[in-house]
């Protein structure tokens, strides 16, 4: 049987998974079960607080917003996001990718800069990509991971210019590297809901913490023992 | 609509459940048939249908209810009978493409399959009574104890 009508078998059956009946060939269904790869998915939320670097504004009056945006670099930042993630495990270690998006937003205001007539943050988006690794502890109902993540964050920013001149935009991209702590609880054998803790590895004060819900392509991705 | 949201959450999360150990139930109810518990399996043999069979047919539904994969042999099981005239019949698995084999099922998951058994020679047999024994169907199971089930045809 083809890989892909083993997922598509597998999707079938976690929908109805104590239903996994085989009456027309012997082991058509249930027997591929036990076969699949040790598949994750997960959805989250997360709040993330992080800082800048120094920020080259670009377009009408960038020059004069130069000097304003690079305040920017003293400032904490906070956003929301939603993560999408898909991992493969081998026994207690998985390794896959990841995906946040989201809004972000100044701490203490949109204004920038002492200039009141200066310009104002209008918008702000944070996207990252990463690549995780890490390792299950504990094979209960209550896990433990310790994971790394390597990727790539950009923070988009648009800012009203004060004096009515237009929109200024302005990206902070950068390498990153994290380090999280997971603790989640396992809800069915298909279906784990956990809390992150998230920390950077370069900029010490930026961190994020989040929620999450994940689905197992195997029950209790295989790692159990009779 | 947050609540609607979470209550939909709950339903899709009990739908993902699986099978509860013991309970020898799925969403489509319980089990046909007789019961026993072989090591990780939850069992039920009930009489089945196949229009079609040489000697008798029986449905066995089988759970794992342990949270490890399990090795299910469903060859191994033993059969043995009577006729409907009361003599004891020898009787075997009708497997003419070597279809049944061992195979792992997964954890919480439940499966059913219909077998049927005839005389070894393969001619037909009108059986008043069908009895298996389920001990060897956990392949992985230190060797159980006898667990025989009987169903009338």
């Amino acid at each position: 049987m083809k890989p892909a009508a083993r997922v598509l078998i597998a999707v079938l059956a976690l929908a109805a998974p104590a239903a996994a009946h085989a009456e027309e060939t012997f082991g058509d269904r249930w027997a591929s079960l036990a076969r699949l790869p040790a598949a994750q998915a997960r959805a989250g939320a997360s709040l993330h607080r992080f800082g800048l670097g120094a920020l080259e504004p670009e377009g009408p009056g960038a020059a004069e917003a130069y000097h304003a945006l690079a305040s920017l670099a003293d400032r904490r930042f906070s956003a929301g996001t939603l993560e999408l993630r898909f991992t493969l495990a081998a026994g207690s270690v998985y390794a896959g990718v990841e995906g946040s998006w989201g809004a972000a937003r100044l701490d203490g205001g949109s204004g920038v800069g002492d200039d009141p007539e200066g310009p104002a943050l209008a918008g702000m988006s944070y996207l990252y990509g990463a690549g995780v690794a890490g390792v299950i502890l504990g094979t209960g109902a209550t896990l433990v991971r310790a994971e790394a993540l390597a990727g790539r964050r950009v923070v988009d920013l648009s800012f009203a210019a004060g004096d009515g001149a237009g929109t200024l935009h302005a990206r902070d991209a950068r390498w990153f590297v994290h380090e999280r702590v997971s603790l989640e609880r396992v809800l069915t054998p298909w279906v784990t809901a956990g809390l992150a803790f998230t920390g950077d590895l370069v900029e010490l004060a930026d961190w994020s913490v989040g929620l999450y819900v994940e689905g197992h392509l195997r029950a209790f991705d295989g790692r159990r023992t009779r | 609509m947050l609540a609607h949201t979470v209550v939909l959450f709950a339903l899709a999360v009990a739908a993902c459940g699986g099978y509860r150990p013991g309970s020898f139930a799925d969403p489509r109810g319980g089990f046909a048939g007789q019961r026993r518990t072989v090591g990780c399996l939850d069992v039920a043999v009930a009489p089945g249908r196949a229009p079609a069979a040489r000697g008798a047919a029986v449905e066995v539904t089988f759970a794992n209810r342990c949270d490890a994969p399990v090795r299910v042999d469903l060859a191994a099981i033993a059969a043995t009978g009577l006729t409907s005239d009361g003599r004891p019949a020898r009787l075997a698995l009708h497997d003419p493409r070597g279809a049944v084999r061992d195979a792992w099922l997964e954890a919480r998951v439940v499966a059913r399959e219909t077998l049927e058994y005839a005389p070894p020679d393969g001619s037909p047999a009108a059986l008043a009574r069908l009895c298996l024994d389920l001990g060897p169907i956990d392949a992985g199971a230190p060797a159980a104890a006898p667990a025989e089930v009987c169903v009338t045809p």
